[in-house]
């Protein structure tokens, strides 16, 4: 769920503050990003001293020939659309943690065609000792911050299945076992799913912690038009800064 | 240079006596050669000297030369003062450069010539002189090769093969034959027994001597008696006065000329013969456009009215002209699409095509093909072109399967996008011309250069120009983007847009004559065929006609295996470039991917005011075209890039600037270019 603006970082606030301070029946010059016809993109906030020891950012999406693929992906017509979401979702999630940590890791799991109905590279996912080989383990953090694993999901409709308990456990495998050797380490969920749908993804996200989830705001209707595209990257760009202020404000 | 003297000079006296300066003269003597031919028994000297005329005006020439001996000693002809009318040719001194003088002489020499020298004095009462000795001198000895005469004559014909010119090369080498008449040396022939005959080929070649040109003596011809004089002159060239026939099958006329001195006394004679031009026509084959009308069946296609998207991807205004330009102002909505409902899009798109095309045949049964016209509408986001993906798809597989049918058929389509973002496949586009297309980069520059542009449909950007003066805006194109449109119409009203529009397409017919190849389709044309006779020759000439339509065009041997591919151009004139014993037909057709072409007329107005304040209009009338270039030819003039020899190809030919190329052999001209050759034409003898 996203959280209000009411609980952004002074930061932020001060940015689109002024950014509307001389707004005049829209956007009258670009403050942050925005062309004069659109809102100013909200950036993400740029702290001086990482408020954490490590990222790991584990995205699921679909890959590019499952997309293709009417048995994976049912509606053709919103293939480009969805990929170029979620590509920009990955793309603008990292560059707004990279600031937050002082190593920052991403390990996207991409779904094949072939496991589309099966989704055994989540579970490969969250069963792995080491997600971030052949990096070398997490070292520990004279300053003692915290080792945060981001798991997010990027979904068009569900798959009919149950997700094993190995993937809906609090953390997986790899970090259950840096805080069971009593290191700061969390998960932090961020799903992205069609509001509508039912199935894998859904009961997973269903049996995940609130207080540890930060999901993004799914865009169910789709404007197809030219403004739906822009609209469609400003909501984008505000889910990844939601969810960078969301680990700022809770390190 | 053997000069006597290499920097003479000469006291330029004033009147009074005054002291005057001395002034370096440069005079020299170029050139001096000399030849003596037994045969004939005649002695040739050529000469040439560098100097101010000035000094020359009481100058004389002086000889000395030296025989050989039977006995191997030499004869000393010591300095003798030469007297240029008592040569056994005429001679005369002759300006040939810039302050330079030729001459030469002739003698009579029982013996080899073994040395010659020459002296130029400047004046009788000076002992001022330039001396030169030959550096070397050629002997020949009596006989029969063409080394061993001093000039050897041949003919050549006027334009209609009907009368002779006697022509005379000077067989010296140094000078060449070329130079002679510049060293003031004339000669003086009679011609005799001039006679029509049909030598033989190989007759003609074997009498060529080896490393020569020319045909002499030409030894096949039949011996004639004395007498018959056809013609005497003086020179280099003349016309014989005969007029010869040309229905025989004669290769030419041989004659015997009498090598004379300027008295008219014989020194030798050698038989010749006139080889005939070739004969080469222009082609006038030529052929009509087998392009006919075709049937437009249009389809309208608009997002779905009952989708919540359809306020936001569609224009009513923009809608309405995309009908109206392609003349269905009227029609309805054939079938709506929306996100989400792909599949049921394709599916209803596939079966209307079908069925369209299944009723256009039943109520056709003409000559006429079918091109669907697609109106397209909508204002989807880059990402949203899987309507655009099955329209391709299915108008491309539609066509596809009609390409093996004959004439009424499926030939093409053509669809009114209102954006710029897609872009069908080659493949795709083989059949389908998908408008409008973004401008490519430079093209606008040859934009007003119709002939050189074959892919159309552009986007055409409105432009406003600003003259000062005169502040115009250009008109739109007929098929402009939606927004090109809005933003047009906001800024000026209707002003510009197409008026008057109509839409037109034409089809190549398939039936019998139509082959599919490799990776085209050939349409060959009934009733066209180009036969090449035995011994003709055809020469393809890109420097005529039309030579880009070359290309297009398609050959087939009569008889040729369906299994073979037809010829190229090139691949047939390879074929057409060797004679051949029997006659030979050729099919003539023209290959093709794109088998239509459309055309958009309309009158487009242009707007704007003169110095700000004055506003006018001015309505022209244009066209876009669509589809391919080469179907707007109404006529395939191949005939104008053909050159058909039809007798004689192998004889030496008159080039372009009247030069006989007498050692080149017509078919073996340039094989890219066919300059018009400039034959000598006939005048009558005095």
């Amino acid at each position: 769920m996203r959280k209000s603006s009411s609980k952004l970082p002074l930061l932020v606030a001060a940015a689109l503050a002024l950014a509307c301070a001389g707004c005049y029946e829209g956007w009258d010059y670009d403050r942050n990003g925005g062309d004069g016809n659109n809102p100013p993109t909200p950036k993400p906030p740029t702290p001086a001293i990482p408020p954490y020891f490590y990222i790991l950012f584990e995205p699921i999406v679909l890959g590019a020939s499952a997309i293709a693929d009417d048995g994976c992906f049912a509606e053709p017509g919103l293939a480009a659309y969805r990929s170029a979401e979620w590509s920009l979702r990955v793309q603008t999630i990292a560059a707004a943690l990279t600031p937050l940590a002082v190593t920052f890791k991403m390990v996207p799991h991409e779904i094949a065609k072939d496991d589309c109905k099966k989704l055994a590279a989540v579970r490969g996912a969250a069963v792995a000792s080491k997600p971030w080989a052949p990096d070398p383990d997490p070292a520990d953090d004279p300053l003692d911050r915290s080792l945060i694993d981001v798991r997010a999901v990027f979904w068009e409709g569900d798959v009919e299945l149950d997700p094993p308990a190995v993937v809906t456990s609090a953390q997986w495998v790899a970090f259950a076992a840096m805080a069971k050797a009593g290191r700061r380490a969390r998960t932090v969920n961020h799903f992205v799913l069609e509001h509508q749908a039912e199935g894998y993804f859904h009961d997973w996200a269903a049996l995940n912690d609130p207080s540890a989830s930060v999901n993004g705001t799914p865009i169910n209707d789709v404007d197809p038009t030219d403004a739906g595209v822009k609209a469609r990257a400003a909501a984008v760009q505000a889910d990844a800064v939601a969810l960078a202020t969301w680990l700022t404000e809770h390190p | 240079m053997t000069a006597a003297r290499t920097g003479l000079l000469v006291l330029v006296a004033l009147a009074g006596c005054h002291k005057v300066p001395l002034i370096e003269q440069q005079g020299h003597l170029d050139k001096v050669s000399a030849h003596w031919f037994e045969n004939e028994g005649v002695a040739y000297a050529f000469f040439s000297v560098t100097e101010n005329p000035e000094l020359l005006k009481r100058s004389y020439w002086e000889m000395r030369y030296t025989l050989r001996t039977a006995t191997g000693g030499t004869e000393l002809h010591d300095w003798q003062r030469i007297d240029f009318s008592a040569g056994v040719h005429l001679h005369q001194l002759k300006a040939c450069g810039a302050q330079t003088i030729c001459g030469s002489y002739s003698f009579k020499a029982d013996k080899p010539l073994d040395t010659f020298a020459i002296k130029l004095n400047y004046d009788p009462e000076s002992t001022l002189f330039l001396e030169q000795k030959a550096s070397a001198v050629q002997a020949h000895e009596k006989g029969t090769d063409w080394t061993q005469h001093s000039a050897l004559v041949f003919g050549t014909f006027d334009e209609a093969n009907q009368h002779v010119e006697a022509r005379v090369h000077h067989n010296f080498g140094d000078p060449s034959s070329d130079e002679i008449p510049n060293y003031g040396m004339t000669r003086r022939f009679r011609l005799r027994e001039p006679g029509l005959l049909n030598a033989a080929v190989a007759d003609i070649d074997a009498a060529v001597p080896t490393n020569s040109a020319f045909l002499f003596d030409a030894g096949f011809c039949p011996a004639k008696p004395a007498g018959a004089v056809a013609g005497d002159f003086s020179g280099e060239k003349a016309w014989m006065k005969d007029t010869f026939p040309t229905d025989g099958g004669e290769t030419g006329v041989c004659f015997t000329a009498d090598f004379l001195d300027k008295a008219g006394g014989d020194l030798f004679t050698g038989s010749a013969f006139a080889r005939k031009n070739p004969e080469v026509t222009p082609s006038s084959y030529a052929f009509e456009t087998p392009l006919r009308s075709a049937t437009q069946l249009p389809i309208v296609l608009r997002y779905c009215e009952d989708d919540g998207q359809f306020p936001r991807v569609t224009d009513q205004a923009f809608f309405d002209y995309q009908r109206y330009i392609t003349n269905v102002p009227e029609r309805p909505v054939d079938l709506c699409f929306k996100v989400g409902a792909e599949d049921q899009f394709k599916d209803a798109f596939t079966k209307e095509l079908a069925a369209r095309l299944s009723a256009a045949k039943v109520a056709n049964q003409g000559v006429h093909d079918f091109v669907f016209t697609v109106i397209f509408h909508q204002d989807l986001s880059i990402e949203f072109r899987k309507f655009h993906q099955i329209i391709a798809e299915a108008l491309a597989a539609a066509i596809d399967g009609e390409t093996a049918n004959v004439t009424p058929r499926l030939v093409g389509a053509f669809v009114y996008d209102a954006r710029v973002d897609f872009r069908p496949t080659a493949a795709q586009r083989k059949g389908i011309i998908w408008c409008p297309q973004q401008l490519p980069t430079g093209l606008d520059a040859i934009f007003n250069q119709p002939d050189g542009f074959n892919d159309n449909c552009l986007v055409t950007p409105t432009a406003k120009l600003d003259l000062t003066v005169i502040n115009f805006v250009t008109p739109l194109g007929p098929f402009p983007t939606l927004k090109n449109y809005k933003d047009y119409v906001k800024k000026y009203g209707d002003r510009g847009t197409a008026h008057a529009p109509h839409l037109s397409f034409s089809s190549v017919p398939t039936g019998p004559n139509t082959r599919q190849e490799v990776d085209e389709t050939v349409t060959f044309f009934d009733g066209e065929r180009l036969t090449v006779q035995p011994g003709e020759i055809i020469k393809v000439c890109l420097d005529r006609g039309q030579p880009s339509m070359l290309p297009e065009l398609r050959f087939r041997v009569t008889g040729t295996p369906e299994s073979e591919p037809s010829l190229k151009i090139d691949e047939v004139a390879a074929l057409w470039s060797a004679e051949t014993t029997e006659a030979t037909e050729y099919q003539m057709g023209v290959a093709w991917e794109f088998p239509f072409v459309g055309r958009e007329d309309y009158e487009a107005t242009l707007s704007g005011n003169v110095v700000a304040v004055i506003p006018f209009q001015r309505s022209s009338t244009t066209y876009e075209r669509l589809g391919n270039a080469k179907w707007l030819r109404e006529k395939w003039p191949v005939g104008e890039s053909l050159d058909i020899c039809h007798r004689f190809c192998g004889f030496p030919y008159f080039d372009e600037a009247g030069v006989y190329q007498i050692d080149k052999p017509w078919k073996e001209r340039d094989q890219v270019n066919c300059p018009a050759s400039a034959i000598p034409k006939f005048e009558a003898p005095a």
